[in-house]
Formats: structure tokens, sequence, C-alpha cells
């Protein structure tokens, strides 16, 4: 029925590459949403509006939680290497759950914003900012969790597993995006 | 009946209704929870497309394999040989040679139906007693735009690119041939889309869509195109990762940066200009639909949002767009050349390197199409210079096309016939757009029909001739058939007097004051001028149709072609008509120049020795 | 490369056969660069601006005719002498390239493109002269599909343009709802009006005589029909046309009814409630219309309040401009200014002297 040819022969030694290329347009992608950001807070007066106060406190506790997630999908990329499979796993799935816990919290914060993405324009770069990023924390936290799996499942060896490092370039990209939107509306406003 | 379900197109569209049908649902459900009436056309349709798109995807398969990887499932046995008939193209393949054909024909179906679409235009502009309301002109000149560009040219060049970029660089097939995939579905479903927009009540906003006007009048109609575009848009960044990963990865052994095929060159140049830039566009067109559907404010100055964002952000892309449509022309031109004149290409790295001068030059100059949208004045001056700066390098492209032509011995076939017209118009578009980069005359022409016939030069020279030199001269590589000679020339007539008519009145017409898109005009004197170009492109469509004679009836009764029928030297030529699964009987070893015309004892590569080590 | 004679036999014979083409591009381009300097005209100039645009235009263009007829000759001359004989299955010259020549068509086009920058750089500098004493200011109100005109120096409204010949114009632009563009052909440049900025355009007209504003953004179907008429006339001709026109002596009765600007800004109160509130929101939040009160209004383009007045009064309500009386316009202004506390409600409103009071 589908025409699909196996040809991984092509894409392992590809796909690194790939990321990198792909990681290279994802930075424009937010290039564009910062660009608007400062293109708006140059613009408009007074920046951010009136009625706009925003909390760090969640923010920061969200900034640790990626940075500990980065931090056991570096492990876990080290830890392949060494054959072992079992704490791997487990980082990967860990750095899954913890992208969950992200996105919980974000949602949460939103909810009590002061403020919606209709208010004003401050709101809709806002949440749209946030919620690109977001988007993208939902879909790592979805390959990592693919990861964990086909880890489980024996997928991955210590000879290979260019999955795993490819996946972790991703993740590690989604934690630095992260480090900059917090930076831009949290301290520089 | 189970071969009609078969066929990807059909379950996709199955598919597609069924995601439009739960996408609207959903959002009804969600605003009646919500305590809001449950109909509201603009979310409701936008959800129920961008879901029907989904499932589009889902039911042609094209996340199958992915799915399955998800869970990391044993890989299926997938049969090794497609099947060879004709309905092989209207399900999902991951060859690229497949795919390029699915990019090419889609875009040659999508282009008379851009051409018909003004072509009604001009005959209500030609006053011949058939008139339009001016709603109706400007959505059909608005669609035409915008389908010419993100359904016709594009991909017709991504077709190319995927047909012939792994060819050109010895491979087997693209980097990632599910990727590949899935950026080409998204393509028809981008351009049913914009057509369909002209049913939804169209939208009267030109291809440029500024807001607030595409944000507060328009119909349904425009999300469509919103839709559409940022799909054409998502595509085009998923086939530069490919085709960029595919040479920076896949080149035979042998073959160095500097012994790559000009066509390769100029997509690479291509596509690091889609791959970073399409992103401003698509968020600016994003921005429009979230303020359309969701009232955000972006543009609205009520909000306090900024109009001249969107411009900023459009221009990002939509200037280096204009080399992302040009430069594969431009590529294709310095294939035919040294391969017709039996000549080595004259000055081959500065010609591959002006295609990077061009790219890297062309993103530094979108502050030309708003020196009178208020841009700091500080700024216009500037942005003349980097724009003339564009100049030179395109400037040693044409010089040594000519060079590689003097003194040598043409063969005059149709693609190289093609090639000529297309040197020449191009060079038209190149030379006005120095003219008009120049500020205070920018602030005279602009917005009127010197803009049109100058981008108009430059895509036809750079797009619409080059891709029909590219059909004819990679049209027995595709088919194992030549095409008729004759056809072709009656077809290159037809379409550079087609040409000289449309492009060369519209000049005139826009130094003496006709603003573009405007449905009617009062001074008479414009009119034998508007009807010119009318004709012209009257006469351009019905080359198009001598093209699509010749394609239907050289893919039957061509003569053979056999391996190599131009004698060119490039490693597309060194294999079979069209060429097997895997492209090549063995990895190809590049050992020589690939324009060496001249030398015969020092050919490009050698396809026939066996090179386990390096066997990728 | 000296052990292949044939090379240079073939140089020599294109040598010859060459001068008739170097003597053809030679006569195509000299008779190009006189029809497009002395023969050619674009049609319909009436402006200094436009006169300094045309001569430019025509430079460039000869510029680019002679590169044009140089390339497409050699063109024409490769295609006819070098094509392949029937039965002839060689090679052309192996070059594969010349540093020199590669070096001298990359500086030349160079040099050329920086020579026409500096160029450009001038004729802008002539077309955009900074406004001496005595310019002639005209506010332009833009909107779905027509044009506003007011003349701050005479207290004017109009719906044509009246404009005095040889007298710089500077026209303050502003559009009501989406993009639009300022364009009068025979006046030379343009300039879009972008929804919350305040655009200016400096011209000098020199040609007395009727011509037709257009707008040259696309703005929705009304776009080909929103224009409006030009008139370039004598000195004597404007001061006339402007006693004719002045509006009567707008609020001399209304400024003794009331002493400060809280008391005209209630009855504004009333008159905002009654005409604007449908689409700038009850409490000047914005609508349909633009925000008037708080943050996020753009309201500071107008500079003055007398600025904003003469807006008001010009162009709103939108549906119906002009249609309120001079009084109720003030008081309207004086709503606005109190709402966001650019004036305070005790101070004393004069009407006349709204020139002094800034919007921020």
């Amino acid at each position: 029925m589908d025409a699909y040819v196996s040809r991984d022969k092509t894409e392992r030694g590809a796909s690194r590459m790939g990321m990198i290329v792909f990681l290279a347009s994802e930075v424009f992608l937010f290039g564009s949403l910062f660009f608007t950001y400062f293109y708006l807070k140059i613009n408009t007066k007074p920046w951010p509006p009136e009625g706009v106060a925003l909390d760090p406190k969640f923010a920061a506790i969200n900034t640790g939680i990626l940075l500990f997630g980065s931090l056991l999908v570096w492990a876990a990329s080290r830890l392949v290497r060494r054959g072992r499979m079992a704490a791997v796993q487990a980082a990967l799935f860990t750095a899954s759950v913890l992208g969950f816990v992200f996105l919980g919290i974000t949602g949460w914060e939103w909810r009590h914003e002061s403020f919606r993405a209709w208010t004003n324009a401050y709101g809709s770069i806002f949440f749209t900012l946030t919620g690109f990023h977001a988007l993208h924390v939902f879909g790592g936290a979805m390959l990592m969790l693919a990861l964990a799996i086909r880890t489980r499942r024996g997928k991955y060896t210590f000879a290979t597993h260019t999955g795993i490092e490819v996946g972790a370039l991703y993740w590690h990209y989604v934690d630095f995006i992260w480090i900059l939107v917090f930076t831009t509306l949290f301290f520089i406003r | 009946m189970k071969g009609f379900f078969s066929i990807g197109l059909v379950r996709g569209i199955l598919g597609g209704t069924a995601g439009t049908g739960t996408g609207a649902g959903a959002v009804m459900l969600i605003r009646m929870a919500m305590g809001l009436p449950a109909w509201d056309e603009g979310q409701v349709w936008a959800a129920g497309i961008v879901a029907g798109v989904a499932g589009y995807l889902i039911a042609l398969g094209l996340f199958n394999y992915w799915a399955r990887w998800f869970v990391g499932a044993r890989d299926r046995f997938e049969p090794n040989m497609p099947s060879r008939s004709w309905t092989r193209f209207l399900s999902v393949s991951t060859d690229h040679k497949t795919i390029g054909i699915q990019y090419l024909a889609t875009a040659l179906i999508f282009l008379p139906v851009a051409v018909a679409l003004q072509l009604i235009a001009r005959a209500d502009l030609s006053k011949i007693g058939f008139s339009l309301n001016p709603e109706t002109y400007t959505a059909l000149i608005s669609d035409h735009g915008i389908v010419m560009l993100f359904i016709v040219a594009i991909p017709a060049f991504a077709g190319l690119m995927n047909y012939f970029v792994p060819l050109l660089l010895g491979a087997k097939d693209m980097a990632f041939p599910r990727l590949n995939a899935l950026s080409f579905w998204l393509v028809p479903a981008a351009g049913i889309l914009m057509v369909t927009a002209l049913g939804a009540g169209g939208f009267d906003t030109g291809w440029t869509i500024y807001p607030p006007l595409s944000v507060s009048y328009q119909p349904l109609g425009m999300n469509l195109v919103l839709i559409g575009a940022y799909l054409a848009g998502f595509s085009s960044i998923l086939s530069a990762v490919n085709i960029l990963t595919t040479v920076i990865k896949l080149r035979a052994p042998g073959m160095g940066i500097f012994r790559m095929p000009i066509f390769v060159w100029t997509a690479v140049s291509t596509t690091i200009l889609s791959l970073l830039f399409t992103q401003f566009v698509s968020m600016a067109l994003l921005f429009v639909l979230l303020e359309r559907t969701l009232n955000m404010p972006f543009f609205g100055t009520a909000g306090g949002g900024q109009p001249l964002l969107y411009q900023y952000m459009f221009w990002f892309y939509s200037h280096p767009a204009t080399y992302i449509f040009a430069l594969p022309g431009l590529g294709i031109i310095s294939e035919i050349i040294p391969v017709f004149a039996r000549k080595p290409l004259f000055g081959y790295k500065a010609v591959a390197l002006s295609s990077v001068g061009i790219a890297i030059g062309g993103t530094m100059v979108f502050g030309h199409h708003m020196f009178a949208a208020g841009i700091p004045a500080l700024l216009r001056i500037p942005f003349m210079i980097t724009t003339m700066l564009v100049a030179v390098p395109t400037g040693v492209k044409v010089f040594a096309w000519v060079a590689t032509a003097w003194g040598g011995k043409l063969r005059m076939g149709s693609p190289l016939l093609f090639v000529l017209s297309a040197i020449v118009i191009f060079l038209i578009g190149g030379l006005t757009g120095v003219i008009q980069a120049v500020v205070p005359v920018n602030l005279y022409v602009h917005d009127t029909y010197w803009i049109v016939a100058h981008f108009h030069s430059v895509l036809f020279g750079g797009f619409l001739f080059p891709l029909m030199a590219g059909i004819y001269y990679w049209f027995p590589k595709m088919t194992g058939r030549r095409m008729s000679e004759g056809l072709g020339r009656a077809q290159w007539w037809l379409m550079t007097l087609g040409s000289a008519l449309l492009i060369l009145p519209m000049f005139v017409l826009g130094l003496d004051g006709l603003r573009r898109r405007t449905a009617d005009y009062s001074n008479m004197d414009f009119r034998p001028l508007v009807i010119a170009t009318a004709a012209g492109g009257f006469l351009i469509f019905l080359g198009l149709v001598v093209l699509f004679y010749n394609i239907l009836r050289s893919r039957r009764k061509g003569a053979p072609a056999w391996d190599n029928p131009w004698e060119g030297r490039t490693l597309e030529w060194m294999t079979s008509s069209p060429p097997p699964y895997d492209n090549f009987p063995a990895t190809p070893v590049v050992t020589g120049e690939p324009y060496d015309y001249g030398i015969s004892s020092r050919p490009y590569a050698d396809v026939t020795r066996s090179n386990p080590s390096k066997n990728r | 490369m000296a052990s292949r004679p044939g090379i240079y036999r073939n140089t020599a014979r294109m040598n010859k056969r060459v001068i008739p083409f170097i003597l053809l591009a030679a006569v195509l381009s000299a008779g190009a660069v006189y029809f497009l300097l002395h023969i050619y005209n674009i049609p319909n100039a009436a402006s200094v601006e436009r006169a300094s645009i045309d001569r430019a235009l025509k430079v460039l263009i000869s510029i680019a005719a002679v590169v044009f007829i140089w390339v497409v000759t050699a063109l024409a001359y490769v295609v006819i002498f070098n094509r392949q004989k029937r039965g002839d299955t060689g090679f052309g010259a192996h070059i594969t390239g010349n540093r020199k020549l590669e070096t001298v068509w990359t500086v030349i086009p160079l040099l050329i493109v920086i020579g026409v920058s500096f160029y450009g750089g001038f004729v802008l500098r002539d077309i955009t002269p900074e406004p001496p004493p005595g310019v002639l200011n005209v506010d332009v109100t833009a909107f779905r599909w027509g044009w506003k005109f007011y003349y701050p120096d005479y207290n004017v409204n109009s719906l044509y343009l009246e404009l005095e010949v040889n007298r710089q114009v500077e026209f303050h632009m502003a559009t009501l709802d989406v993009v639009h563009g300022f364009w009068i052909q025979e006046f030379g440049p343009k300039m879009d009006i972008v929804p919350g900025m305040m655009m200016h355009l400096d011209v000098t007209p020199d040609k007395t005589g009727q011509y037709l504003l257009v707008c040259d953004q696309l703005c929705g179907a009304g776009h080909t029909g929103m224009t409006a008429p030009v008139y370039v006339v004598s000195s004597g001709d404007f001061q006339t046309w402007v006693t004719q026109h002045k509006a009567p002596p707008a609020t001399t009765p209304a400024s003794t009814a009331f002493s400060t600007a809280g008391e005209a800004a209630q009855l504004g109160s009333a008159v905002y409630g009654s005409y604007c509130a449908s689409c700038h929101g009850a409490t000047g939040q914005g609508g349909a219309g633009p925000r008037l009160v708080g943050a996020g209004n753009t309201l500071a383009k107008y500079n003055t309040a007398q600025g904003l007045q003469g807006f008001i009064s010009a162009a709103m309500p939108l549906n119906a401009p002009g249609s309120l009386s001079a009084a109720e316009y003030g008081e309207l202004t004086a709503f606005i200014l109190v709402q966001n506390n650019w004036i305070g409600s005790g101070t004393t409103f004069d009407p006349a002297g709204l020139s002094s009071v800034p919007i921020k």
C-alpha cells in the first residue's frame, strides 16, 4: 500500500546534520518572535502596558525544571556510550516527565495572568512567544518519551544511538530558547 | 473498490473531510462550554481546516513510519520497487524522483490556473465589453500572485531540485525520504486552499496581505489563503532542511564543493534563504490569522499593535524570496549553456560563489520595499546601496554566461533557446531593479506598473524561462524520451513574444502613471498598452498549452533519448533514462571537473567502478 | 595552451567579424541615450521634485540601456556566428576562465553602482527639502475611500486640494483605517499612510492646472476610485479661495460659555456619548475605531491640542465628517484632553489657545 522503503543507511549518517540544519531554521522562528517583541517594545508606549504584572516565581521554577531535564538528557547521551541502558532509560523518561511538569506549570500560570492574549499587543506576543515555546517543549517531551520507549525496547546500544544524540541536541536547544524567553520577558521586559 | 482506496489521494481527501468536521465540531463544543455562541465563522473554519489538513496527512499515511518509530515497533517490510503505473504519483512515495515529478506536476497544474485568473482580470482591464466588479478583480489578481509564488514558483523548483540534486550529487536519494514526502503533500493542500479561497469570498489585499486591510475587512477567503501560505511555507522549510543536508552529507566520493554542478550551488543558496527567512513570513501570516480569529492585536493600533511590523516581517522573507524563486533558475541556465555551447563554464568558481553572494546580499535589502512606507529616513540610503550591490554578483553570472557561449559551438536546441530568452529578460529585470533601487526614482515608480513589469521580468527571466529550459533539458532523463523540437520552438516563439508584449508596455504604463492593482482607469491613452499586456499573457497561456501537449505526446511517442541525449558531462547523464530506483549502477566516484568540455580524456566521474569502502 | 593553434585561428576570425557588432552596439547605445535624454518625455510633470526625478530616471535608464544593448549584441553575435555546423561533433575552445576579465566585470559594475548610489543620494536630497518658513501646511486624512484636507494656517476644510503655484507645500498625513498611499503623479514622490503614524511629504508645484490625487496602496474595493482633485492656482487665486472657504470664526461664543476645561469636558462627554462612543467605546477604550483614552492611544501624533481638534473637526464622525458645530468640536477636544490628563480640569479652557497645549 505505502511504498515505504527502509533507507536507514542514508538516514543515520545524515540525521545529526539534519537536526543542526533544522535548528538553524528554528533559531529564526524564535528570532521572528523576539523581533516582534522588541519591535513592539520600542514602538508601543508604555511597555509593558498598565495592568501587566508578571511574577517571575513560577517561571524561575520552570527554568530550574528545564535545566535539570537538560542535565539528565546530557547524562543519558554520555551513559549510552558506556552501555548503561537502564540508567539511560530512566534519565530520558524523567526528562520527559519534567517536560510535562513544565507544561503544567505554564498552563497554570497562563490561567492566572492579569491579561489575556486579546487584551493588548503585549498579551498577544506574550502568549504567542510562550505558546510557541511550550509547543516545542511538548514536542521535546514526546521525543524524550519515544527515546525512552525505544531504549527500553532495545533499539539503541552503546554503538548505535544516533537517535539519542540527535534528540539531546533538540532538548538542549529548547532549553536555550527558554533562557532567552525568560530573560526577555522577566528581566529585559 | 479496494484499488480505488489504495490511492493515497483518495484516502487523503476522506481523511481531510473527517478532520475538518472534527476540528470544527471541537471548536464549537469549546465555545459552547465557554458560554459563547457556538458559531464563529473565522474560528470554526480555521480550526476545521487545520484539523482537516492533519487528517489528510494522517490518512495519506505520512505518519505511519514515525508512529511505529515512536513505540519502537519492528521495522515493517517495505517493498523495494514502486509500481510503474501512473497512479503511483497519487500516493505517498519516498523516492525522490517520484516526489520530484509530483512537485513539478502540481506546479504545472496550478500554473495555467494562476495565469487564467490573471487573464480574466486582464480582459476586464482591456475594456472589451466585459466587466468585473472591483472586489472580484482584486481577488483574481491577488490569488494570481499568491498561487504563482507559493504553489507554482517554489514547488516547481522544489521539484527540479528534488529530482536532480541527488542525481547531480551521485546520491541514492535525499537524506530524509519520508520528510521529503511530507513536504510535498503539504503543497497540494495549500494550493487547493488558496484556489478555493476565491469561492469563500476571495480577498482583496494583493499578495502582500498588508494589515489592517487583511485583518478587518476581509471575508473567510483570507483565512484560507493565510493557512495555505503557512502550509506552503512549512513545506518549503522542511524541504530546505532535506536538500541542505543532502548536499552536505550525500555527495559522491571525490566531489569537493568546487566540483559540485552550479545547479547544486544555487540549490544550496536558495535553500539557505528559505530555511531561515520563511520563518518570518510564516510568523507574520500567523499573526494576521490570530488577529483575525482571536482578536490578538499584533497590528491593530487600538490594542497597541504596529501595522508596520507586518511589513518588516513580510519583506524580511519576501525580498530573499525573489532570489528563492530565481536562483535555481540561474543555476539551470548555468547548467545548460556549457552543454549546448560545447565549452567549459567560464569562471566556474566566480559563478558558484556569486550564487552565495546573491543570497547573502539578498537578505540585506528588504528595506527597499518600504522606501515610501515610513521607514526611518536614515535607513533609505543604506538599503539603496545594499540593493545595488546585489547587482554585482548577478552581473558576474550574466557576463560569465555570455563568455561561456562566446567562441563555443552552439547547438540551438529548445533548452538553449529558452535560456537565451531567459538571459535577455532577466537582464531587463536586473537592470530595472538597479534603477528603481534609487530612492527618489523608487518614490515615483513605487506601486505603479513599472514595478509589476520589473518583477515579472525577473520572474520570467529567473523562473519561467529557466523552468521551461529545465523541463526541455531534463525531460529525456525523467522519461527516457525526447520532447518534440518543433513544438518546443513553437512554444518558445509564443512565450518569448508573449513576454515582450507583456513586460515592455508595462514599463511605459508605469512611467506614464498607471497605478498597479486598480480595477479601472480613466485615461484612455493607457488602453492600447493594457490590451498589449493582455495579449502577451494570452500568448504565454497558448505557449503553456503547447507545452502540455508536447509533454503528453512525447511521454508516449517521443524519440528514445538513451542515457545522454545532450552529451552532457554531469552525473545525471551517467545513468539510464529514467534512472533506476537507486539511481546509479554503482556509487559514482568523481575524478574530474563538471564542465570540462573539450577534454574527453578527463571524464567527470566513474560510475562503473565499485567502491565498497565508500558505499553510502 | 600554445600547443593548441586552433584556438588562435578561431580568435583571429572572431575579431574581424566582431567589428560590425561593436559598431552596431555603439550606434544603438548612442541612439538610445540620445532618445532617452533629448526626445523622450515622461508625461505630465508639474513640480520641482518631479523634474529631478524625471531627470534621474532618464539618466538611469540610459545607463541601463547601454549595458543591455552591449550584452544583447554580444549574445546576438554568439548566436549568429558561434553555431555548431551540421556534422561537427567537436568542442568549443577549452577556456575555463580569465582572472583579469572576471575582475574587470566585477569591479566596473561595482564602481557603476557606487556612482549611481551617490547620484541617487544627491537627487534624494533635492527632492526632500526642509520646510522653509511660509510653507503651506495641509493636514491630509485618508479613509476608505476618500480624502479630506484641512489647512491649519487658514482654518479651511476642504474635500479637494487647492495649492499655490511655486509655494512649497507640506502634507501631514494620517489614515483612519488601513494603509493608504498618497500620490499625485504630476508631483512625483509618493508616501504610504500607515495607521498610527503621521507621515509627511513636501513638494513644490511649479505649473498651474488640475491634477489628480490617487491612493496607490490597495485598500479594498473602492481603491480605484479613491481620488481627489488637485488644483494648482496662482498666488492671488489662492488667497481668494482661502477667504471664501475660511470656516466661520469658530468658538468665540462658546469660549465664554465655560471657564474651565472640566466644564467644557462635561459638555463634551455628552457629545462623545452620542457621536463617538459607538466606535471608540464608552470610555474611549477603543472598538472599531482606535483607542482615545489611556495607554496605547496614538493621539500623540497630533503634537498639540490644536492639531487634535483640527483633525476631529475635519474628519469626525467618520460617517458624517464636519457635521458637528464648532462648539461641539471644542467640547470634544476638552473631553479627550481631560480624560487623558493632558490638561487639568481646573485650568482655563481657551479654544483659541489650544496650540499651546501639548499632547504627550
